[in-house]
């Protein structure tokens, strides 16, 4: 009887004796991102349930990602088979006005050069070691797209998985910390001075319809492999323009992107498992996602210049920078920084378009490369 | 049949070395993703005036 009262009371500190030094600094990670979800309002919708998941799966001999353990189920239900991000997708694609790229559709160009950072950072993985898809997975922090980044790190890299989006999703909130100093840097008082007057509407109703068939048909023909990234975001798109599935819209908007921002957000802190995560590998993407996201402001900024000087002095280069997916704040972050030295400029609507275009180029970007990969066959 | 693919795929890796492959994703990645952007823009711009916006359509 002796015997079994003192297995009985090893059942209970079992949990205690089987910590791994890994497991109370992942707790204390956990902690710190609900912290920053919670107090400093950062990314909240994504923190709180991923600082959540990072302590739920830190703690031992719970078996919570083991099979049949319930975030294995919620892993495998929506990151294995990639359908979360997809979901996700079309909430983005609906919540998005891709109006003010339409009104200059040249801004698409700004959407494709702040994703520079994602080739340009891909080579560097490779050039520091890392085996070619773990370099894909790297390189995609540079899209400044969650969704997108977990896309293809789950799918070519689910080691990564981790510190690719926690990376992803760290870096897009702190776009309004990192991006200014290289937008000083890279213009001059004149360039940021430059106003570019009001966005008038003209973009008709039947262009707006078009706009998600015209990037699914055509985005899908040359990048084929990247049609899902595509295909829901215009899908979505599509629901809103269309203005007759006003439901659908609103569901993928609010009830959908809500319940699978959850089920995505606890997936991924759930494997943050602190004996795979503590690694010097995590340190070195994390290192290299600042540094993707970085290239792309640069570009960004650089390829508005160039704008500048094409168009005849009338393109602001501030809104280059917001040629990243990081929406609406890279916007919010070229209007702000246009209005410090001229508190005329209204640059705000020029930089939605940029940004909506940062948003079609990222999926654009991870399309190709993926399609890329597959001619190579790398994949 | 295994080992025969196991040596396939080691094969094919083999051939292509990461300085080939970070080039070649930097070059046809970058021009791939600037030339699609492009295109798209330039058939917006036509839809755009194929479909010019008119003024009734405020309000809808």
């Amino acid at each position: 009887m002796f015997e079994a009262i003192v297995n009985g009371l090893y059942g209970l500190i079992a949990g205690f004796v089987s910590l791994h030094w890994s497991n109370p600094v992942m707790v204390g990670l956990g902690c710190l991102l609900l912290y920053l979800g919670i107090k400093k309002g950062i990314e909240p919708l994504l923190l709180v349930p991923i600082g959540f998941g990072c302590i739920l799966v830190n703690i031992p001999l719970a078996g919570l990602m083991e099979e049949d353990g319930f975030l294995r189920t919620i892993y495998d239900a929506g990151i294995a088979t990639e359908l979360f991000p997809l979901f996700i997708f079309i909430g983005i694609g609906a919540m998005t006005d891709f109006g003010p790229l339409l009104e200059n559709p040249r801004i698409f160009l700004l959407g494709a050069a702040g994703q520079f950072g994602i080739f340009l950072t891909l080579a560097l993985a490779l050039a520091l070691g890392f085996s070619k898809l773990d370099a894909v997975a790297i390189g995609v922090i540079g899209a400044c797209d969650g969704p997108t980044a977990i896309y293809v790190s789950s799918k070519y890299a689910p080691h990564l998985l981790s510190a690719v989006s926690v990376a992803a999703y760290s870096y897009m909130s702190l776009v309004p910390i990192i991006q200014p100093p290289i937008m000083k840097f890279l213009t001059t008082e004149e360039e940021r001075k430059i106003n570019m007057g009001a966005v008038k509407k003209t973009v008709s109703k039947t262009t707006k319809i078009l706009f998600p068939l015209v990037v699914t048909v055509i985005g899908g023909l040359i990048a084929p492999k990247g049609l899902p990234l595509l295909g829901t975001i215009m899908l979505g798109n599509l629901m809103r323009e269309s203005g007759v599935v006003s439901r659908l819209t609103k569901a993928s908007e609010n009830e959908i992107a809500n319940i699978v921002t959850l089920l995505l957000g606890i997936s991924i802190g759930a494997t943050m498992d602190g004996r795979n995560f503590l690694t010097p590998q995590t340190l070195m993407v994390l290192c290299l996602g600042f540094v993707a996201i970085c290239l792309d402001t640069v570009c960004g900024v650089m390829f508005g210049k160039l704008l500048k000087v094409l168009s005849g002095g009338k393109v602001n280069p501030l809104i280059g920078a917001a040629g990243i997916s990081a929406y609406p704040m890279a916007a919010r972050v070229a209007q702000r920084e246009g209005q410090k030295y001229n508190p005329k400029n209204f640059l705000l609507m020029h930089a939605m378009g940029a940004n909506t275009g940062g948003q079609v180029g990222s999926v654009m970007a991870a399309a190709v490369m993926l399609s890329v990969l597959k001619g190579m066959g790398v994949i | 049949m295994v080992v025969y693919r196991k040596g396939l795929k080691f094969q094919e890796e083999a051939e292509m070395d990461n300085w080939t492959f970070g080039i070649t994703m930097v070059v046809v990645g970058m021009g791939g993703t600037i030339l699609t952007m492009w295109g798209l823009s330039l058939l917006m711009g036509l839809l755009k005036k194929a479909f010019p916006y008119k003024k009734e359509e405020e309000g809808k």
